[in-house]
């Protein structure tokens, strides 16, 4: 599928790739100078891939309490929150932000690939009576401001007098239109900035009032957007979580509530976490050469330990590296394990998470 | 796609300054393009000696991984740190800045180097 601004990116030189079922660009110009440029200064993403879907009526929130891991009730309006929507036996379906717009309207951003999945796992539990829920990624391109300097170029879009400054993970909707344009505080590459949920109409003319917001923000590719949420350690559906693994293995048991409520998926991670963890994600680094990708074996001695989830170069960490699912609960930060490359063994670290922390100060 | 009539090249999609015995190698824009995006270089060492057709590195792109052969018997003298640190500098100019290493010759054969014309020849034979 092709995204709704598809010849806007050819018009800036985009390199198109497949991704899923999309075909998204890859970068623009160099995916090094693009991954520095949203590190130093601010970039602009078109993440119109993702998912949108909302669910509204008075039934919503109790609805969404049993279908995710974090604590719902604990969401003021426009306030979001990093959750997950598991299966029966504790697996992930997705992973997800779920903003609450008002206490019967939630907006809930999915993975591309699953929206479909999310959409009918969430239509499947519903009560007809008293929640409604509709797929409206047809209705949105979604586009991310991110970097340092990402203030500025909201306010040029001139919708920063309707915005109220947001907190982190805050959500406010900018214009009245249907449907709302909204701005959440949000982003996948570990730095300060802002992710935009633009009405389809509005799209091309806001994409074009960002870019021509200064010269030196500049469009930004899916290669850079692949080394910054990994130098972040944010994990990507379908690499470093998947149906098969749970909330706790993966390090994400700070978004899991087990005390507040009852959820789909809680008693197999109940049980998970009684028995102790029998798998951990890690982040680790080449010691010096060795390139290494998803799937890749993990080895000490001739033991395998685990396998690659995602990795690639870290530009601004320098070298390459990225996160591994380990079968060894005993190994830990500066433990060395190698990576099996076409044969040969190459030598890596395990780091602590994540990879790279922004040297912005988030308010 | 641009093939320079002073270089030569190699069935392996290698090509060589020239034809004597201190020649730099990089890889040729037919290689390029079928790599793709290169994301990663990995390179030998300065001194390390190879033989003809050996592997003396990988080249990783978004696509695929390809090995890297010697054109001939050889010594490394000098590695492209530049393109280490930036492999797209390669895809951008893969016969100027994007050279990958310099080579002294350790023995006289030079009997698989083709010409520009020839290796276009051959690419015309190959994609048939």
């Amino acid at each position: 599928m092709r995204l709704p601004l598809h010849d806007l990116h050819l018009e800036l030189g985009a390199r198109m790739v497949a991704f899923g079922d999309w075909q998204v660009p890859l970068r623009y110009r160099s995916a090094l100078d693009e991954h520095r440029q949203v590190r130093q200064h601010c970039g602009l993403f078109d993440v119109s891939h993702m998912g949108e879907l909302v669910v509204e009526g008075k039934g919503a929130l109790a609805l969404l309490q049993r279908l995710t891991i974090n604590d719902v009730e604990r969401l003021q309006n426009g306030q979001g929150q990093y959750t997950a929507m598991l299966n029966a036996r504790g697996g992930f379906i997705d992973d997800l932000i779920l903003y609450r717009l008002t206490a019967t309207h939630f907006l809930l951003c999915v993975n591309a690939a699953n929206t479909r999945k999310c959409f009918e796992h969430i239509s499947s539990h519903h009560d007809l009576a008293t929640t409604a829920v509709s797929d409206c990624s047809q209705d949105y391109c979604q586009f991310a401001l991110q970097g340092p300097a990402s203030d500025q170029y909201l306010a040029a879009l001139h919708i920063h007098g309707d915005c109220p400054p947001l907190a982190r993970m805050g959500i406010a909707a900018v214009r009245d239109s249907s449907p709302s344009f909204y701005v959440a505080r949000t982003g996948y590459t570990g730095e300060h900035g802002y992710e935009l949920y633009v009405p389809r109409k509005l799209a091309a003319s806001v994409w074009q009032a960002l870019l021509a917001g200064g010269d030196e923000l500049t469009a930004i590719g899916f290669a850079a957007r692949d080394t910054l949420r990994l130098e972040a350690c944010f994990p990507l559906y379908g690499n470093d979580i998947d149906a098969d693994i749970n909330p706790y293995e993966a390090g994400l048991g700070w978004a899991v509530k087990l005390n507040a409520k009852d959820f789909i998926g809680k008693i197999p991670l109940l049980k998970s976490k009684q028995a102790g963890r029998k798998r951990q994600l890690v982040a680790f680094r080449m010691r010096a050469r060795g390139y290494p990708r998803a799937g890749m074996e993990i080895v000490v001695g001739k033991k395998k330990h685990g396998r690659v989830t995602s990795g690639s170069i870290l530009p601004s960490v320098g070298g390459c590296g990225g996160l591994a699912l380990l079968t060894n609960m005993a190994m830990q930060s500066g433990d060395e394990f190698c990576v099996a490359i076409r044969g040969q063994h190459y030598e890596a670290v395990i780091v602590d998470k994540p990879h790279y922390k922004t040297k912005t100060k988030e308010q | 796609m641009e093939f320079p009539r002073h270089l030569f090249f190699t069935k392996d999609h290698e090509w060589l300054s020239d034809d004597s015995d201190e020649f730099s190698v990089g890889i040729s824009a037919y290689a390029v393009e079928q790599l793709g995006d290169i994301v990663y270089l990995e390179l030998p060492a300065v001194g390390d000696n190879f033989a003809a057709r050996e592997s003396f590195g990988t080249v990783e792109s978004v696509k695929t991984v390809s090995d890297l052969y010697m054109p001939r018997n050889g010594e490394i003298l000098a590695v492209n740190e530049e393109v280490m640190q930036d492999p797209e500098i390669v895809q951008d100019d893969p016969y100027g800045k994007g050279w990958l290493i310099k080579v002294k010759a350790t023995a006289a054969d030079t009997g698989n180097l083709l010409d520009a014309l020839s290796y276009q020849k051959y690419l015309v034979q190959e994609e048939g």
